[in-house]
């Protein structure tokens, strides 16, 4: 009844005429062309945690518009705006983490013509800096926070080779306040994701784990680690592939670490 | 001299009485001297004689770490102020922190927490990094949440202190609880019973006359000690109950000077690895020196072996390395605190600075059952 009546009015004709389409995107991983996971090698590389918060998902309409995704809450790994993506299951090569994955975003969208899709890697700045301890998932997880920089780790990514290793912690830097109340931050370092020729059903966002690395000798028995730390020099590639500006964190080139990919 | 002392000892007093008024608004009693101020207390996380003694016995349960071989209590022994006598920390996983670990007696009047974070103000914050952490490694229980909440329903004396502790709570079973109830616990550990604080309460005898001269000498302009370690706590990074003001201070004292435009070691630089902005490269906070006679070595990275050296380093104006991959004259590193100077100091006089250095040393603190283990 109530539908009815707001379908008579003008400009809501649209929205009422056809229901919202379902959303599903999958995300998988790999290592230029091959599948890397905790029980997948891609010669000696090995996976050890991958796990990344996405906020802001989009589709992009035809005739170019973004169009907010309504993720569905699950109070697991989605909040409406928010979803929480983890591709390691705590066994293999990787450890310490959690046996449950989740590797796709789930929501809907109005009715509509879509060819695109955009997200950021990243946690609203409101519940990045909120009480770890009060978050309501997928913010729950002491392993996702940061404690000691006041915010969440927007990306854990750990990868193994026989005598060599890499290890990235993405999150906001530069920060001011103390825990809770935190008022800004220098660096944001929230990755602007845009994969314009995503189509809906067809598509799967590849995490190519080559790409993020492709700066990083992981044959030289030195383990690259970067903490997004404001002056450590082994962020700068992984940061580049990420499309981020390394001195003021914010999305500045195109970033390489996702591309798309028939899905199966 | 004299003024100084009747100066300090009519401001404690004053802040005292105010902090006896405050006294009875808590179901705890601090055994602390009337005159001293007490701890902020966050008003989630009210103090109780349970909660406290819940803390106490995880403070000091290994089955904190992953790999069940450290508690608290390793890298913060008593006997040594709650410090563990190392340069620098080691974790569960043999994993070395750039850093040493820090005393944590009078910790609960820390304006900010470690060495050199703005962000954490309170216990309870900085309780999640030793649990948790990954980088370094200390505690390690990043991933062994559940087996956490696990051990604590299973073990006879958790099942019955935490409902007790957290009475309103639906499911009391909880880090977060586990992260509040340890923070109480080691709020209590004050200390204000060292020969200097005897001083104070009006026994002349409590402090030799070497010490003496060692008090006028930290407390003088030459020296400039208390300019960072000053206040009641002998640092400035200091709040209480009653305090309007947040202080905090960040020093970079001369320590290194690698390349000869201030840098420090790239594991250890300070505010700089927080903020990234070149003017807090070195800056780390200035501890409280109670107890300082205990907690050897010395710094942030426990580079200062004694307590003479120390003094040597602030006697020259920052430390010289002639070789090595930290080379450089910290004298010159121009981001060093405008009071570290120099000065001239002759064997007497630091002969009578190392009495009053020692005359800050706690033996109550250091050996309370109330702090000790209770398994």
């Amino acid at each position: 009844m109530r539908l009815t009546l707001l379908c008579l009015l003008p400009g809501l004709f649209a929205a009422c005429a056809k229901p919202p389409i379902p959303v599903s995107v999958p995300f998988i991983v790999k290592f230029d062309s091959e599948s890397l996971g905790c029980a997948e090698r891609s010669g000696d590389r090995q996976l050890t945690d991958l796990r990344f918060y996405v906020q802001d998902v989009q589709l992009i309409t035809t005739d170019g518009h973004a169009v907010d995704v309504s993720l569905d809450p699950d109070d697991k790994w989605q909040q409406r705006d928010l979803a929480l993506l983890d591709f390691e299951n705590g066994s293999g090569s990787c450890q310490n983490g959690t046996f449950e994955t989740n590797q796709n975003l789930r929501g809907v969208v109005p009715d509509g013509e879509y060819r695109g899709l955009s997200f950021t890697v990243g946690v609203p700045f409101n519940r990045n800096h909120a009480d770890p301890l009060q978050a309501k998932a997928p913010l729950g997880d002491p392993a996702m926070h940061w404690h000691w920089r006041a915010g969440y780790k927007f990306m854990r990514v750990g990868m193994r080779t026989a005598d060599d290793g890499f290890w990235l912690h993405l999150g906001s830097t530069g920060c001011e306040g103390t825990v809770r109340n935190i008022s800004a931050c220098n660096s944001g370092n929230r990755a602007r994701v845009k994969l314009s020729n995503f189509v809906l059903g067809h598509d799967a966002v590849v995490i190519d784990l080559a790409a993020l690395t492709s700066g990083t000798n992981l044959d030289d028995a030195i383990p690259t680690d970067c903490s997004s730390g404001p002056a450590e020099v082994t962020c700068a590639e992984p940061f580049r592939a990420l499309g981020l500006d390394f001195a003021t964190g914010e999305t500045a080139s195109e970033q390489k670490l996702f591309r798309l990919e028939e899905a199966k | 001299m004299k003024r100084l002392v009747i100066l300090l000892f009519a401001t404690t007093l004053a802040i005292g009485a105010i902090g006896m008024w405050w006294h009875g608004q808590q179901d705890y009693q601090w055994q602390i001297r009337p005159y001293a101020p007490l701890p902020d207390v966050p008003v989630d996380n009210p103090m109780s004689d349970i909660k406290v003694e819940l803390g106490r016995r995880l403070f000091y349960d290994t089955r904190l770490s992953a790999n069940n071989t450290m508690s608290c209590a390793s890298c913060h022994i008593q006997a040594l102020a709650f410090t563990d006598g190392k340069a620098r920390a080691v974790g569960a996983t043999g994993v070395v922190h750039p850093r040493s670990s820090m005393t944590l007696v009078n910790v609960a009047y820390a304006s900010r927490l470690t060495w050199a974070n703005e962000l954490i103000s309170h216990l309870e914050d900085q309780a999640l990094t030793p649990l948790f952490g990954e980088n370094p490694v200390e505690m390690g229980m990043s991933g062994h949440e559940e087996e956490l909440v696990a051990m604590l329903k299973r073990d006879e004396h958790y099942a019955e202190l935490l409902p007790r502790s957290f009475p309103a709570d639906e499911d009391p079973f909880s880090i977060v609880n586990v992260v509040r109830s340890t923070s109480a616990f080691v709020r209590t550990i004050i200390s204000f019973d060292a020969p200097y604080d005897r001083y104070l309460n009006g026994d002349e005898e409590a402090l030799s006359e070497r010490a003496l001269l060692g008090m006028e000498l930290f407390f003088s302009e030459r020296l400039e000690c208390f300019h960072c370690h000053g206040g009641f706590n002998f640092t400035d990074s200091t709040t209480h109950a009653n305090a309007n003001v947040d202080r905090i201070g960040y020093h970079n004292t001369g320590l290194y000077n690698i390349d000869d435009a201030g840098a420090y070691p790239s594991d250890n630089t300070g505010l700089y690895d927080m903020t990234g902005q070149r003017r807090d490269m070195g800056r780390f906070k200035a501890p409280t020196l109670r107890n300082i006679a205990v907690t050897a070595p010395y710094m942030h990275d426990g580079s200062v072996l004694t307590l003479d050296d120390a003094i040597s380093h602030y006697a020259r104006g920052g430390r010289l390395l002639e070789e090595g991959v930290y080379a450089g004259d910290g004298r010159r590193n121009p981001f060093k605190s405008e009071f570290v100077r120099g000065f001239e100091i002759s064997d007497d006089e630091r002969q009578a600075l190392l009495a009053f250095l020692e005359a800050l040393s706690d033996e109550t603190v250091l050996a309370d059952p109330r702090f000790s283990n209770p398994h």
